[in-house]
């Protein structure tokens, strides 16, 4: 019992840990978009609830990638707040040109692979993609969710979370294509 | 695998890399936030989230706690076979004994008085009869008692034998038990859908034989006992 009680603190200092580091951020963030200080801490509270059941995937407290994982987090909440408010459910973001098929440029796969400045650039267009794409491609290539939990952790349907990186994946395609690598 | 296909797959190899060093890039780049004064009422509902999920944490684990127990009571009570616990090894005790069963187990109580068995080493002690497809695969001598263990194609059977001590318990849930008698002593056979054990004494020892024979099988053995 003396050990569950004890786990069960080192749990908790986690969250609250997290709270104290980053309330100010989160807080930030959320009231830009919504610009209304009760509903950004309403935005804080929901994504700590969220953040509470997905303490394993934070392993560290103070570090950038775990400053931008609550980020998103509190970002995607704030707008699910923002567009409850407006009544504004608009399913199926569209960016254009990128349903073009992509076609096989014969480059050798290997090249590829050994060529560091294709991470680079893949690296800069990820920061440069648009929020609602980069958010679920990051939480699922670097922070290790599925399509199921991204879709319960940001509360977005599962299919559009699909789609989302679906279009992410063809934007980084085109990058690479444009840059004559892929 | 097409060229098509390795492609794609290595294209998810670097956006994977490439996915976690932009999400180092965007946290360490993104603006230090001034601190903002939050509302009493905000940080009451912090308390009671962080104390509510808490307590939510802790029922959680003591039920994580209490199946990883269970289990391990389970697995004890199957790898220990049929002996639950055996009081006063060493004092001497009689041959008759009284079987009390419940629902859960059969208790046998070994009367004081009797002779004290000899001691065997295992290789001293063979069976007669052993049932077609079985060999022996292990003797094992702790203390006062001698197990033999053989193997068949898919099942295994033990023997023990033991000085006559104490008393001993069997598991016997959702056993059917009956007493029988052999070599003019009364002895026990329970069986349940896994496993059979049949229980038996002289004046010096106490028997046991575990495993997936059925009563016959058992009574031929129990009868074949040489030392």
């Amino acid at each position: 019992m003396l050990l569950l009680s004890i786990e069960n603190k080192v749990d908790l200092l986690k969250a609250e840990r997290l709270y104290e580091q980053y309330k100010y951020l989160m807080y930030s963030e959320a009231n830009k978009i919504l610009q209304d200080r009760h509903l950004a801490e309403d935005a804080v509270q929901q994504s700590f609830v969220k953040i509470i059941y997905n303490l394993h995937k934070i392993d560290e407290i103070n570090c950038p990638r775990t400053r931008n994982f609550l980020v998103i987090i509190c970002v995607n909440t704030a707008k699910n707040i923002y567009k409850k408010c407006l009544h504004l459910n608009k399913r199926g973001d569209t960016i254009d040109g990128i349903d073009a098929d992509m076609a096989d440029t014969g480059n050798d796969p290997l090249d590829i692979l050994a060529d560091k400045d294709s991470v680079k650039q893949i690296t800069r267009a990820i920061e440069a993609l648009n929020p609602i794409y980069r958010d679920v491609l990051l939480l699922k290539q670097a922070y290790g969710y599925g399509p199921k939990e991204i879709a319960e952790l940001l509360e977005i349907p599962e299919e559009t979370i699909k789609k989302r990186l679906a279009r992410a994946r063809k934007t980084l395609t085109r990058v690479l294509e444009k840059e004559g690598i892929k | 695998m097409s060229d098509y296909k390795t492609m794609d797959k290595i294209f998810d190899v670097i956006i994977a890399e490439a996915a976690s060093i932009a999400a180092e890039n965007l946290g360490r780049n993104m603006p230090e936030p001034e601190a903002a004064e939050f509302s009493k009422e905000h940080e009451a509902t912090m308390q009671k989230l962080f104390s509510k999920e808490r307590k939510k944490l802790f029922y959680k684990k003591v039920l994580k706690y209490s199946k990883r127990a269970a289990v391990f009571l389970l697995a004890v009570i199957i790898l220990s076979g049929i002996t639950v616990f055996s009081l006063e090894a060493w004092r001497v005790k009689v041959l008759n004994f009284v079987i009390e069963t419940s629902q859960t187990h059969s208790e046998i109580n070994f009367r004081e008085g009797g002779l004290k068995g000899d001691s065997y080493t295992s290789d001293e002690i063979t069976l007669g009869y052993i049932p077609k497809g079985y060999k022996l695969e292990k003797r094992d001598v702790k203390g006062n008692m001698v197990s033999l263990v053989f193997k068949g194609e898919k099942y295994y059977f033990v023997f023990s034998m033991n000085n006559i001590s104490g008393s001993m318990g069997i598991d016997t849930e959702n056993a059917s038990v009956k007493k029988i008698i052999i070599n003019d002593q009364e002895a026990l056979y329970s069986s349940n859908s896994n496993i059979n054990i049949l229980v038996w004494h002289d004046e010096k020892f106490s028997y046991r034989l575990s495993g997936t024979l059925d009563e016959k099988e058992m009574m031929q053995i129990a009868g074949s006992v040489k030392k």
